[in-house]
């Protein structure tokens, strides 16, 4: 059983993308109260942005200009579209975000085509780091976890021990005190949602550019920033490495029902209830699994693992 | 209701076309496509019970829609073979379909009715996910990819007169059932307890103050909105003849979302409207365009934002604007202003997204400098006609912004807390 360590090393690697993606997420909600549908739309946008940059100018640009232009967008969008509709009705600007998310995906889809695009990280980051148990581990996949540990760090530091962090934890409770103290909240919030989206368009072309990208994540982003609790980093950050972890170990360790029917039953034909049931298994299973796990908190605990208040 | 002449003659002209039509449709094409008009009036206007009326945002509500059509299916393959259920006519399947999308619309209102806001839309996500996710899963009973077809004229009903199998009278039947449906989704509206759902989307608090179960209430809608959704499944399976997992998926519910909002969900008609250019839109435009998805993410986020009532708000803020004193030279000259402007931006949209669509295609033997925009022949390669497409954005943006009276700006926020 010498696959347990890059079972966790993948997991780990799996769960701080999903992190990343969903760390601007819940902090756009806890902080601003903006429940923005268009999150994954946008971070799909970042990664063929990231890949034409890459294939125009190289891999470092493209590292650096694709987050830059999706903040700058994201503060564009926050600013002609969101502020039309204001924060009093939630529902109305979930469905602004929802219809935003429709116009970004199938924009991407209208200028890149509707294919996967191969983005391809440098020769060099491909080289196996070092070699578990017969199975090699790039350099380039080190480079993610690395970068997506130090960007953890940092939003974390910037908001526990930041004057900006103080003033954002300030306005949560009081925004019209914090204006009143001559705070430009606006231009705070400004910076979260740009940021936000900068650190989902770093991480965009990391896991593949396609063109379902999108749809694919954005309700499992929602699972981490619902059990995770709103606004909360940790939160987020502890939900992603588990469901990381939980893809990959469901991945690797194929267990079937079909041992258990077939003992029972004896073996099924195709086309029977009962042959449905036996071919239930993890791999089938786990992406279920982060639904339940929402269910189940949304139900029993509304304010998540970490939350401050209840959704 | 007030019934002067001119209403009544609406009302009449609007009671007798849509029976009317299969004498005057050209092709079993287009009755097919009025059939699915009218499947999805029942769908929006049922999406409305708990969007509209009760002011839940519900993702999970193409589940109650497949629960019908798959429940109607299976009660005709059945009612076509040997069995319990046996010679029992086409014609009633839609009330097995109502039942079935009410039950499950009972379960998951178990769990979704407690909630409003954010967290209902999250729940319904997460059970339209888990559904979708555990029906894929079960092909015994949902046939996977090729899903579960039917023959709607397995048997002759009312006295060997009708077979349900040649188009008009499919679209009859589906017509009758709408009627139907949407005249009691219409009485649900006056009854004490539309009103009751309306009072508690607009203050739970105050609805709970009464002494009024606000929980039952959701309940309630949830199940009769499931109910209708699964009639609506039921027309559906009788007009395509076949159904498959597809039918559960979040889009049809977004669909559903769609025709509400830009028809207009605080006005019963609104959802009506929408569903009808909705639906015929999705079946048409798709021949024309390969951004029809575009187009309507954009017609969606426009309505948001300029008219959150939707059309039915449009056509009543015209009504309005004819019948206040003034003069009428002059509203009709605004409204004009506005059209214009409206169709400019509208053109430079289509034209930049034509074009875009077509410089974009990776296909060998697309024509890029002969688009097709609406009649004319524009060269998506030549910057002459992107900077047309711009400029007409502008103008009409220009046009439409400066000859609307600006809306109360809401940029600022209020703790949400």
């Amino acid at each position: 059983m010498d696959v347990l360590p890059f079972v966790i090393l993948n997991g780990a690697l799996t769960g701080m993308l999903l992190f990343m993606l969903a760390a601007g997420l819940t902090l756009v909600y806890g902080l601003m109260g903006i429940i923005n549908f268009a999150h994954a739309s946008f971070y799909m946008l970042g990664a063929y942005l990231g890949y034409q940059f890459t294939v125009t100018l190289g891999f470092v640009p493209g590292l650096i200009l694709a987050p830059a232009v999706l903040g700058l967008l994201g503060v564009a969008f926050r600013r002609l579209i969101l502020f039309r509709i204001g924060i009093q009705d939630q529902v109305r600007q979930l469905l602004i975000t929802f219809g935003a998310a429709m116009v970004v995906t199938e924009g991407v889809q209208m200028i890149w085509g509707r294919y996967a695009v191969a983005y391809h990280a440098p020769r060099a980051m491909l080289e196996p780091l070092f070699n578990l148990g017969g199975l090699d581990f790039p350099i380039y996949r080190f480079f993610i976890l690395a970068v997506a540990t130090g960007l953890f760090v940092a939003i974390y530091g910037l908001l526990r021990f930041s004057r900006v962090g103080l003033i954002l934890t300030a306005a949560q409770a009081r925004p019209q005190m914090v204006r009143a103290m001559g705070y430009d909240l606006d231009h705070i919030h400004d910076l979260v949602f740009g940021l936000g989206l900068a650190v989902a368009g770093l991480a965009g072309p990391m896991i593949g550019v396609y063109p379902v990208m999108a749809e694919r994540i954005i309700t499992l982003l929602f699972v981490v920033v619902v059990v995770g609790g709103l606004g909360s980093l940790i939160g987020a950050l502890v939900v992603s490495l588990v469901l990381g972890l939980i893809d990959t170990a469901a991945v690797t360790y194929r267990i079937s029902l079909e041992p258990v029917v077939n003992s029972l039953f004896g073996p099924q034909e195709r086309g029977t209830f009962l042959f449905d049931i036996a071919s239930i298994n993890t791999t089938t299973f786990a992406p279920m699994l982060p639904y339940l796990l929402m269910l189940l908190v949304l139900l029993l605990r509304p304010r998540g693992l970490m939350g401050q208040r209840d959704l | 209701m007030n019934l002067s002449p001119p209403r009544l003659t609406l009302l009449a002209i609007l009671a007798v076309f849509p029976v009317a039509l299969p004498w005057i449709a050209p092709t079993n094409a287009t009755l097919s496509i009025a059939t699915q008009m009218l499947v999805w009036t029942v769908m929006a206007l049922s999406y409305n019970i708990s969007f509209g009326q009760t002011g839940l945002l519900s993702f999970c509500h193409a589940v109650f829609f497949g629960a019908g059509a798959f429940a109607a299916s299976h009660a005709v393959n059945a009612a076509a073979g040997e069995g319990l259920l046996a010679g029992l006519p086409l014609w009633i399947m839609p009330i097995p379909a109502f039942a079935a999308g009410a039950l499950t619309a009972f379960i998951y209102g178990l769990f979704l009715a407690s909630r409003t806001g954010v967290a209902f839309v999250m729940i319904t996500m997460a059970l339209a996910t888990l559904t979708v996710s555990t029906v894929d899963n079960f092909d015994s009973i949902f046939g996977g990819e090729s899903g579960v077809s039917i023959d709607r004229a397995f048997q002759d009903s009312f006295l060997g007169l009708v077979s349900f199998g040649p188009q008009r009278q499919a679209y009859w039947l589906v017509l009758a059932w709408t009627a139907l449906a949407a005249g009691l989704m219409w009485l649900l509206t006056r009854t004490a307890f539309g009103q009751l759902a309306a009072a508690t989307r607009e203050n739970e608090e105050r609805v709970r103050f009464s002494g009024q179960s606000t929980y039952r209430i959701r309940l309630v809608a949830m199940v009769l909105a499931g109910g209708f959704a699964g009639l609506a499944g039921a027309l559906h399976a009788i007009n395509i003849e076949q159904v498959s997992v597809e039918q559960f998926s979040l889009k049809t519910s977004a669909f559903a979302m769609f025709m509400c909002v830009i028809g207009g969900a605080r006005v019963f008609y609104g959802p009506i409207l929408g569903a009808v250019l909705l639906s015929a839109l999705d079946k048409v435009l798709p021949g024309y365009t390969g951004s029809w998805p575009m187009y309507l993410g954009l017609v969606f986020c426009a309505v948001l934002i300029f008219s959150p009532d939707g059309l039915a708000g449009i056509g009543k803020g015209i009504a309005q604007a004819f019948r206040a004193p003034g003069a009428r030279v002059q509203v009709l000259g605004r409204l004009l202003g506005r059209a214009l402007a409206v169709a400019v931006l509208a053109f430079g949209t289509i034209l930049a997204v034509e074009m875009a669509t077509v410089l974009s295609s990776q296909e060998a033997m697309v024509v890029r400098d002969a688009v097709p925009v609406l009649g004319l022949s524009v060269d998506a390669t030549s910057p002459t006609y992107w900077l047309l497409a711009l400029a007409l954005i502008a103008a009409g943006a220009w046009g439409a912004k400066h000859l609307v009276p600006p809306t109360k700006s809401a940029g600022a926020e209020v703790p949400h807390a």
